[in-house]
């Protein structure tokens, strides 16, 4: 190793109290965050006879004793009923739910990703006048609050025969608003214009350019706001309970199951119980991808 | 020039029909009233005359404004420094940096549904409860204590806050090149002296957008009260962004112009300092080569 | 990594389709032999099989019937756990076609034109009767539907009141009750004012009267000894806590707003028929007592006719601050007068509230008094089952009652002879959706429909099954009246002698201004900091004169508002 290196890495070890105290900080942060955790996970294995004396502690009995078929109660026996007219009345149970709410926050956090991406790309590439309108407009478009929208849009959605259906709700996700047009668009500023000089000299074509070159260079962004979009909307259910009643996804159910004033599952342990349901899948997904989600995400795409 | 439309064609469709005719409606109502017998009847600027009188006077109005600064200010002197400060841990890769990586970003993972709850019960049962234990008296909730419930929801919304903005710091840290900082280190600066003369100017346009879109929050942030409280929280807790929130949920259709002209009086002093506070910082901030 | 992202998607939904395919529940098919019709019931909390079994009959009653061509019969499909509040219902463009719900704004839903007009169903029969629907209908609700434009548009759903609820069984093994002055032990033992033994003569309660009038077959006896003014209120709850070791209230600690259910039944109760001005605001030229400031620490009372142009003068109602001045004294003592997790506790929920109370008494624990509406015995019925499983037979039979309130301030003041008031603010209606009007058979088919729930043996049938009250008048018979538990009971018998209150009105200034006027009366300003409800205030330290004060809106602010309903004079 040279001397400059030693040096540096001799730097690099040394304590730092900068680093100690946020240390610290960290450290009680993950515990307090980890704690109530803790504290979800040991309730959903409780029955309400126990918790309701026992808030903080472990479930009475050994583990084997403790509730784990509040899982498959929950999961066998917790519905939703759906009635949707000309078709008739059904019982929508978890594992239902877990299809649409593939189907919603798949599909949708595709198209939340494409969109903005492809409106970035064309408005950092190609500087006319409307892309700065378009960028302004994202830009004030965050700040603004509507007023009774909520008639105005179920009349047209159901106009053009839109209500109540998945494609439909597509359709009202293909829009480029939002933070992550801007995280696209300094992405793609930030590209030097000769990777694309030297394609055109190739011959291809705008296309081309832009599925081949354009977006590879970003792809982790891609791939970053495409999970990000996906946790989100897996976990919204304001929306598919207006637009998709046909179609309850997970995060709707766990929400009725919270909000549930009757029956075996208005009770703590069983509302916990659903709260998993809803949080394992995706933190399997998270630390899956962990490494990929976090330390790539970037407002300039490329790293030297 | 034909491919940039083609492709433009559709996005900006879907915005018109989706974005601007269901809400032409709701920017007309600003110069509308209701009447009961004739249904909506144009008022021209009286709405807005109504509201310059009223803030003055509508005490829910002053408490807002006053939570929305305060949240405000804690986001931008607390919150935003930490996170720059962890991601600049995280980019160094010291100590326990994959577990705390994983734990900053798991409460935007968990749904609010489940961090709500969570929350209540640690504050509101758990520590009273430990509290109990150690000392033998009682105490009164976090939460519930009055005195301490906002710094509580302050604390709440921090608390679970920290993940997309660290993360985005850390990209780009992870985007400055490595040289530079070696070069530095061998000079012997500290790491807050890193921090404060190459870190942040170097990833100054993500730091940028995330102060404007914090800027943004000051008047739609609702710093989670309805998670919390639904549509009945105190009004001594109210941000401009939960009252406009629950105005609109709970109005009556005669209430709707009112606070049709509210929002767009707000959009009209908002959306500027937005654009200006951008351009300042993109002009002002450091330059980097 | 996109490609992993994608294969792990194709896995999760392989594996829901599989299990969907293993756990698929068809309710319902719609059947295109018949004509259907779309019902939505609210879910609330109470039981629904009273809308299944009206299903039943009604396809049943009307199965040979064709309403279109080449159909016969009718398919009644019932949502019966639709979550939209009243409040919410998008309704033109809602699929469904009659509903039975709460909280709807009925005058501003008729002046939108969402609601159809059903005068011909009300004016009608029920099904298999010959009186009219009308003449089950009070004459306030008579007159209170038909304001806007003299047509009917709904009919009253479930009845509800917010009230205080007792446990009988701890009043009665405590001894709580009121001793008479001429019972031979009064004095004795330092317990003056409670009965020492069981056998001891009580106090007539707050309605002055005792025994079983031989007449209408109303006993009298069963709010006998229990506090007939608010001083002797006051003294109870003392003489509970502190003696008798029996905490005298719980509520929802996360639902604070629940103690305003205390002002207004005690605010009620003390302004008698006057509490309708909270709606009708007019007395008809009848002095109501109103309060017009305070001189050392009292309010000092005027007697005014109340009309359009003093319409201000309704929350300034003497009633309004006694009921105001009652919570205050509870919660300036809440550490002592209300359970632990009942102050402001955000994990505390109603249920909670509910089994705590339930399972309170069981556990040597006792409270005495619930908040809560007189639902809340539907909603806690999972709490009651755990409570038998655990305890047995001890926790099987309990005895619930509605809490009778004070009818005066002091001794000075009683009168006897008053009736219990109640309040009904769940605006609870069934209706038809106006998007069906010019479909001329599911018009009939709906108002078929209607008619067939407010026969006798539907309105029957529903208190039966959920213990609620509808909003109309009728009987039960010996055997349904047994059916109730201990709490329908007590809450029946003292509907019949009640006077009861609806957000109805006949007063244009009300129907034109529903929200505003009936919506959100418990907020207050005291020195420039706004209170959403009075709880908090209390908790700051606010007392009850200038938090009532701090409720008043201006003369001016009233004649700016309201103008064009009166003649200024």
């Amino acid at each position: 190793m040279t001397a400059e290196k030693l040096l540096v890495k001799k730097h690099k070890n040394k304590a730092r109290p900068l680093y100690t105290v946020i240390f610290c900080i960290l450290l009680l942060y993950v515990i307090s965050i980890f704690l109530p955790v803790l504290w979800g996970v040991i309730t959903s294995l409780k029955d309400q006879t126990d918790f309701r004396v026992n808030v903080l502690g472990l479930p009475e009995g050994w583990p084997w004793e403790w509730h784990w078929d509040n899982f498959i109660k929950v999961f066998n026996g917790f519905y939703e009923q759906v009635t949707t007219v000309g078709v008739g009345r059904r019982r929508v149970y978890f594992s239902e739910m877990l299809l649409y709410t593939i189907l919603y926050a798949g599909g949708g956090a595709i198209i939340q990703t494409l969109v903005p991406c492809v409106v970035a790309y064309l408005t950092a590439r190609f500087r006319y006048k409307f892309s700065a309108v378009i960028n302004g407009l994202v830009v004030v478009l965050m700040v603004v609050p509507i007023v009774g929208s909520a008639p105005s849009e179920m009349q047209i959605l159901r106009a053009l025969n839109m209500y109540d259906t998945i494609w439909g709700n597509y359709i009202q996700k293909f829009n480029f608003l939002g933070m992550y047009y801007l995280v696209f668009y300094a992405a793609f500023r930030s590209v030097p214009n000769d990777f694309f000089e030297a394609a055109y000299v190739d011959g291809a074509s705008e296309m081309r350019v832009m599925v081949s070159i354009g977006m590879p260079m970003v792809r982790n962004v891609i791939g970053t706001v495409l999970l990000i979009k996906f946790i989100d909307f897996w976990n919204d259910y304001q929306t598919p309970l207006l637009y998709l009643p046909s179609y309850p996804t997970l995060a709707r159910g766990v929400f009725r199951l919270s909000q549930n004033s009757q029956g075996d599952f208005a009770t703590v342990p069983f509302r916990m119980a659903g709260c998993m349901f809803l949080a394992i899948p995706i933190l399997i997904l998270f630390l899956i991808f962990k490494e990929k989600l976090m330390g790539n995400l970037s407002m300039g795409g490329i790293k030297e | 020039m034909v491919f940039y439309v083609a492709l433009m064609a559709l996005p900006c469709l879907q915005f018109v029909v989706f974005w601007v005719c269901v809400n032409a409606n709701s920017i007309l109502l600003a110069f509308r009233t209701y009447d009961y017998d004739r249904g909506f009847l144009w008022a021209g600027f009286d709405n807005f005359v109504k509201i310059f009188k009223d803030f003055g006077a509508v005490e829910y109005l002053r408490a807002s404004m006053k939570n929305s600064l305060i949240v405000y200010a804690f986001s931008l002197l607390l919150a935003t420094p930490l996170s720059v400060l962890f991601a600049f841990y995280l980019s160094k890769k010291r100590r326990l940096s994959g577990l705390f990586k994983t734990v900053l970003f798991l409460p935007h993972i968990l749904s609010a549904l489940i961090m709500v709850i969570l929350f209540k019960y640690f504050v509101d049962r758990a520590i009273p409860g430990v509290y109990e234990q150690i000392t033998g008296k009682s105490m009164q909730g976090l939460l519930a204590n009055m005195d301490t419930t906002f710094v509580m929801i302050v604390f709440y919304n921090i608390w679970t806050g920290f993940g997309t903005s660290t993360m985005m710091y850390l990209g780009a840290m992870n985007g400055i090149s490595d040289s530079v900082v070696e070069a530095a280190e061998l000079d012997g600066i500290t790491p807050l002296q890193e921090v404060w003369y190459i870190t942040v100017p170097l990833i100054w346009p993500t730091f940028t957008t995330f102060v404007v879109v914090g800027f943004t929050g000051l008047f739609t942030n609702q710093i989670n009260l309805y998670n919390f409280y639904g549509d009945d929280a105190e009004y001594r807790y109210y941000t401009f962004g939960y009252y406009l929130y629950v105005s609109i949920r709970n109005a009556s259709v005669s209430e709707y112009p009112y606070l049709a002209a509210m929002g767009l009086l707000l959009t009209a002093v908002a959306a500027p300092l937005t654009l200006l506070l951008r351009k300042g910082l993109d002009r002002f901030g450091p330059k980097t080569v | 990594m996109i490609k992993k992202l994608c294969f792990m998607l194709a896995v999760m939904l392989g594996f829901s389709v599989v299990a969907v395919g293993c756990h698929r529940d068809e309710l319902e098919a719609v059947d295109s032999s018949k004509t259907q019709l779309y019902v939505s019931n609210l879910n609330a909390g109470i039981s629904n099989q009273w809308l299944l079994d009206i299903e039943t009959r009604f396809e049943e009653a009307y199965a040979d019937v064709p309403f279109e061509t080449g159909k016969m019969g009718v398919q009644v499909i019932v949502d019966t756990e639709n979550t939209v509040n009243g409040r919410w219902l998008i309704l033109p463009t809602d699929d469904w076609e009659v509903y039975f719900t709460e909280n709807l704004p009925y005058y501003e839903f008729v002046s939108q034109n969402y609601l159809l007009d059903i005068s011909d169903v009300v004016t009608g029969s029920a099904y298999g009767e010959t009186e009219t629907i009308e003449s089950k209908l009070d004459a306030a609700t008579q007159s209170g539907l038909t304001a806007y434009d003299g047509k009917y548009y709904a009919l009253p759903h479930y009845e509800a009141y917010r009230s205080i609820f007792y446990d009988v069984d701890v009043f009665d093994r405590e001894n709580l009750y009121f001793a008479a002055e001429d019972n031979g032990n009064y004095g004795i033992s330092g317990n003056n004012c409670f009965i020492i033994r069981k056998t001891d003569k009580k106090t007539a309660g707050p309605d002055g009267k005792t025994g079983v009038d031989p007449e209408t077959g109303i006993d009298y006896s069963l709010d006998d000894g229990l506090p007939a003014t608010i001083e002797q209120f006051y003294d109870l709850l003392y003489y509970m806590k502190n003696t008798r070791g029996v905490t005298p209230f719980v509520w929802p600690g996360s639902a604070i707003a629940y103690t305003e259910y205390i002002v207004d039944a005690f605010s009620d109760q003390l302004s008698g028929e006057d509490a309708a001005l909270n709606y009708t605001y007019d007395s008809k030229g009848k002095p109501v007592r109103v309060v017009t400031g305070f001189s050392g620490g009292e309010p000092v009372v005027e007697e005014v006719a109340i009309n359009n142009e003093n319409g201000y003068l309704v929350e300034r109602m003497e009633g309004r601050y006694y009921g105001l001045s009652v919570l205050e004294t509870i919660i300036d003592n809440v550490g002592e007068y209300a359970y632990e997790l009942s102050n402001n506790n955000s994990t505390f929920t109603q249920l909670d509230s509910q089994e705590k109370f339930i399972f309170s008494d069981l556990e040597n624990q006792p409270i005495g008094m619930i908040v809560d509406g007189n639902y809340w015995w539907n909603e806690a019925s999972e709490a009651y089952r755990r409570s038998v499983n655990q305890y047995g037979e001890r926790a099987e039979t309990r005895n619930f009652a509605y809490m009778p309130l004070p009818t005066a301030v002091n001794d000075e003041d009683f009168v006897a002879g008053e009736t219990p008031v109640l309040r009904d603010v769940m605006r609870s209606y069934c209706f038809v959706n106006a998007n069906i009007a010019d479909d001329p058979v599911k018009v009939r088919l709906a108002k078929l429909f209607v008619a067939f729930c407010y026969s006798d043996e539907a309105l029957q049938d529903f208190t039966v099954h959920t213990g609620l009250a509808k909003g109309l008048n009728y009987e039960l018979t010996g055997e349904q009246y047994n059916a109730l538990g201990s709490l329908g009971k007590s809450c029946w018998d003292v509907r019949q002698r009640a006077t009861i209150v609806r957000q109805l009105s006949a007063n244009r200034m009300l129907i034109e201004n529903e929200t505003a006027l009936t919506y959100d009366v418990y907020s207050s300003t005291v020195a420039n900091q706004p209170y959403l409800t009075p709880f908090t205030a209390f908790r700051s330290g606010v007392s009850a004169a200038d938090y009532f004060m701090g409720m008043w809106t201006t003369p001016e602010t009233w004649r700016a508002t309201y103008s064009k309903y009166f003649t200024v004079t």
